[in-house]
């Protein structure tokens, strides 16, 4: 038995070996995804479309029949949140004007952002417990690309794309262990790291490393994209500071919470080009 | 005297069985989360077939599994699947041959060796990457238990091929 693993055992881990490497090789070389993997993605992408939609279906059958108590007062609370935007609103457009007023007056030039967006269906979520990767149903046919930017209705940042095939794509999530974003805290301008940490991902949770101190932020304070680098549009909301915490005592982490509700999204907006003028 | 017509027939119907129990598994378990993990089918599938075939052929389906999982699944990185799904199946494989019992016990003993190392594996690689010790762990302990929920149904499947299937 000892004979036999050692003679055909190691032959064996070497070939699997060999297509582990070969396989990671590809993939680090190849801009899109491998050519199996494509077709995989192909031959999958009617059934995954399918269960997506059965999935869909049953939940919007389930919410028909929740409490009509509960959709009542959510109804009313609702209602007192639409007062409060309009009020916003209505403040901000004349905000709007006094500042293109005041642009005029200085000869600044207008900041505007162009996205193109291309709509995309989640149809597979997470298939691993180690990483947090949807797959979507548009790929390279709708001129999505590695390294663009995956946003909710909302605008708020789900991740990026990370795997294109020919008509399904892989999103890595903002929570995912890989992932770093150059980041700024909405309040101060301050410019941050967040980062993806395999103790929070479970629950949903980023974080901001490397923080020299604490003082400088506030729960609730709003994360965006820096834009820094030219990789991601700036201003993309990411999430909101939950609290700032410490391992060591001497190194803090913030920890963000995505406003993006990763679990419950179903359809997504792919930034597939954007021109940002500041 | 096996032939190798019944050899194509056995590992055809462990494809297909296989096949059946992971597109099931995909589609009514995929978003199932007990304990804050999805139960984890790949690794249960090498160890069984570990536990009950002989050890070149259960390496060659782990080979072949875990390269369909990779081109499939997305895990920390490409080609894992395939390394540590072979990995997991000679371990079991050796586990189950010298130190389970040939039983019942013995085969989820050697399905759950698969899963470990194949968890091995994904911390080794995301220690690599940075990430702290012991929420892996934990990660770790979680998946093989919530993974071996799976066993009562993987088990009798592929324990039905083998019989039907071994002379």
């Amino acid at each position: 038995m000892k004979d036999f693993l050692e003679k055909y055992g190691i032959r064996f881990l070497a070939i699997a070996t060999a297509i582990a490497v070969l396989l990671s090789v590809l993939s680090y070389l190849s801009s899109t995804s491998l050519f199996l993997r494509n077709f995989s993605g192909i031959l999958t992408h009617p059934f995954q479309s399918a269960a997506a939609a059965v999935e869909s279906w049953s939940e919007s059958r389930h919410k028909r029949y929740e409490d009509t108590g509960k959709l009542q007062k959510e109804n009313d609370a609702l209602k007192h949140q639409l007062a409060d935007v309009q009020a916003k609103l209505r403040r901000a457009e004349a905000d709007s004007e006094e500042n293109e007023r005041l642009r005029k007056l200085l000869s600044l030039k207008e900041q505007r952002r162009d996205f193109t967006f291309s709509a995309a269906r989640i149809v597979s979520h997470n298939t691993t417990n180690w990483c947090s990767v949807f797959t979507l149903d548009a790929g390279l046919s709708e001129d999505i690309a590695v390294g663009d930017c995956v946003v909710t209705e909302d605008g708020y940042l789900v991740g990026m794309i990370t795997e294109v095939g020919k008509n399904w794509s892989s999103i890595t999530t903002v929570i995912d262990s890989g992932t770093e974003i150059g980041a700024r805290i909405f309040r101060t301008s301050e410019v941050v790291m967040a980062e993806g940490d395999f103790s929070l991902m479970g629950k949903n949770q980023l974080k901001i490393s490397y923080l020299a101190d604490a003082s400088g932020f506030v729960a609730g304070d709003y994360v965006v994209t820096s834009g820094l680098g030219g990789y991601y549009p700036s201003g993309l909301v990411i999430g909101t500071v939950d609290s700032v915490r410490t391992d060591s005592g001497e190194e803090f982490y913030a920890v963000v919470n995505p406003l993006a509700d990763l679990d419950a999204l179903g359809e997504v907006f792919v930034i597939t080009d954007y021109a940002v003028v500041e | 005297m096996i032939t190798k017509r019944d050899l194509a027939v056995k590992w055809t119907a462990y494809a297909i069985a296989s096949l059946l129990l992971i597109v099931l598994h995909t589609f009514f378990l995929h978003d199932v989360h007990i304990w804050g993990v999805v139960p984890f089918l790949p690794p249960l599938l090498a160890g069984c077939i570990a536990a009950t075939e002989p050890c070149k052929s259960a390496a060659i389906y782990a080979i072949f599994l875990g390269f369909f999982c990779d081109i499939t699944i997305s895990a920390p990185f490409f080609g894992l699947c395939t390394i540590a799904l072979t990995a997991g199946a000679l371990i079991s494989f050796l586990l189950a041959a010298q130190v389970f019992p040939d039983t019942l016990i013995g085969h989820f003993l050697a399905s759950a060796s698969t899963l470990l190392v194949f968890s091995f594996f994904c911390c080794v690689t995301l220690l690599i990457k940075g990430q702290s010790l012991w929420p892996l762990l934990y990660m770790c302990l979680r998946e093989l238990l919530i993974s071996l929920l799976l066993f009562p149904f993987v088990y009798p499947v592929l324990l039905f091929v083998h019989k039907r299937t071994t002379l």
